[in-house]
């Protein structure tokens, strides 16, 4: 009656959840506070005052009622919320599987990843900015982070929970993404590097400020994204939309983000206001009537359309927060999907790899 | 039939969720560990509450599925012997 999840069963299945827009995953930002100061940081907060713990819960218990499979507590630094061990084990109460976005700090403590461990979180997801405290701790402005951000990697591994080790590419890294690597690889960890560094949530441009420039991703996309993967070729779709699909992505699709004032957001990255969770009596009907929502579904199979026009339109990762952030219009192209698009084309041609994988899989 | 319970508990751990007429995941949360469940087990699945017998679990998938009740009942051990030997089942309801 079962099978296991890395044949094509899984695949079917989460392929028919994207398609019908069953969401599994939501993220819940469940407070914009924070131990670090990264300069690149999208929050914004407005001031508004940010949902009570009892309003928390009744958003988990939404959740959960709308059948929510993986629930991502993150932030902000979710874990310096005062009652974020609280928070967890509702989520798991509920019967959620728990993710936990963070930035280490805390987990460098061997007993807060001992109760953590407790709770059966399904996973955790670690940041990590440089393979030297100099560049780590010139982005997170906290000495002493990335001690204590390694730490929390051993403390994990050693607990036995999953760690999505990720690297957002910046100025201050570039030159030792190699090194990131290996303090990954040495805990038998993946790193997933993130080639795009985002405007604020409300527009502000400032954190591309740190994006490296185009030179350094021509030499990411060819060589360097070889080296750093043992070989394997880049990506030639959006890591967020099922194989096959016609959106580009799962905004609204495969998952959806609530904020600290509990907004309903098609996802983290695009934040235009579904509802507001307290205000709702259920998330099936809403996730299935809301006007907001049925655009941006559309807004995703149109991406793919207009992308598809582009000579590097089968190349693109396209995100539709990005783009209206950072242009206006949730199809316009950004210069970096533009940038980055038009290397990995070249890392292809170079490499005469059309349609096929020559024996080499993409990551 | 294992030594699980008459009225089998699935496991606090377990998350899972019915994905329209197909099916439905479950996922053991502290093992990584995801199963595929076709429609007639993750019917099974959500019974398992602690409250339902093995036989009104095999009654319910045969009023709803073309099995026969004896079939079913004989699916629903099979299968509840297999969540046990994965410890997807709460040992203790």
């Amino acid at each position: 009656m079962s099978e296991t999840p890395q044949t094509n069963p899984y695949r079917d299945m989460m392929g028919k959840a994207f398609a019908n827009a069953i969401p599994l995953n939501a993220q819940f930002e469940i407070t914009y506070r924070c131990n670090h100061l990264c300069t690149f940081c999208y929050n914004s907060p407005t001031g508004q005052r940010e949902l009570t713990t009892p309003q928390i819960f009744e958003a988990l218990k939404k959740m959960a009622d709308f059948g929510v499979l993986y629930l991502t507590l993150t932030g902000g630094e979710a874990m310096c919320h005062k009652d974020f061990w609280a928070i967890a084990a509702e989520t798991r109460r509920l019967g959620m599987a728990l993710r936990v976005y963070s930035n280490g700090f805390l987990l460098g403590d061997k007993k807060v990843v001992n109760r953590l461990a407790k709770l059966g979180p399904h996973e955790v997801e670690i940041s990590l900015h440089g393979a030297r405290p100099e560049s780590h701790e010139a982005l997170t402005h906290i000495k002493g982070s990335f001690d204590k951000t390694v730490q929390a990697l051993d403390n994990l591994v050693e607990a036995g929970i999953k760690v999505n080790l990720k690297c957002p590419i910046t100025k201050l890294n570039q030159d030792e993404l190699i090194g990131v690597r290996d303090i990954g690889e040495k805990r038998g960890l993946f790193v997933t590097f993130d080639p795009v560094i985002t405007p604020k949530d409300d527009g502000n441009q400032d954190p591309l400020s740190l994006r490296p420039d185009d030179a350094f991703f021509e030499r990411y996309w060819g060589e360097l994204y070889q080296e750093l993967h043992h070989g394997k070729l880049p990506p030639r779709a959006n890591h967020c939309a099922a194989e096959g699909s016609e959106a580009n992505c799962g905004t609204a699709r495969s998952g959806f983000t609530i904020d600290p004032y509990g907004n309903i957001l098609p996802c983290v990255a695009f934040r235009r206001q579904v509802a507001n969770i307290l205000e709702i009596d259920s998330l099936e009907r809403i996730w299935r009537t809301s006007p907001v929502l049925n655009e941006v579904r559309d807004l995703a199979v149109q991406a793919s359309d207009e992308l598809r026009k582009h000579k590097d339109g089968q190349y693109f990762q396209f995100c539709l927060g990005v783009a209206e952030v950072q242009t206006g219009d949730p199809l316009g192209i950004y210069p970096q999907a533009e940038v980055n698009a038009g290397a990995v084309r070249k890392t292809y041609e170079l490499l005469q790899i059309e349609d096929k994988n020559d024996g080499r899989k993409s990551a | 039939m294992s030594s699980a319970p008459e009225k089998p508990l699935r496991h606090p751990e377990t998350a899972f969720r019915t994905i329209g007429d197909e099916g439905g995941l479950v996922v053991m949360s502290g093992r990584q560990e995801v199963k595929v469940l076709n429609p007639a087990a993750i019917k099974i699945f959500t019974m398992l509450d602690g409250e339902h017998s093995r036989e009104q679990i095999a009654e319910a998938i045969a009023g709803e599925f073309d099995v026969s009740a004896e079939d079913a009942l004989k699916d629903v051990n099979a299968f509840i012997d297999d969540l046990a030997q994965h410890g997807m089942l709460n040992a203790t309801p």
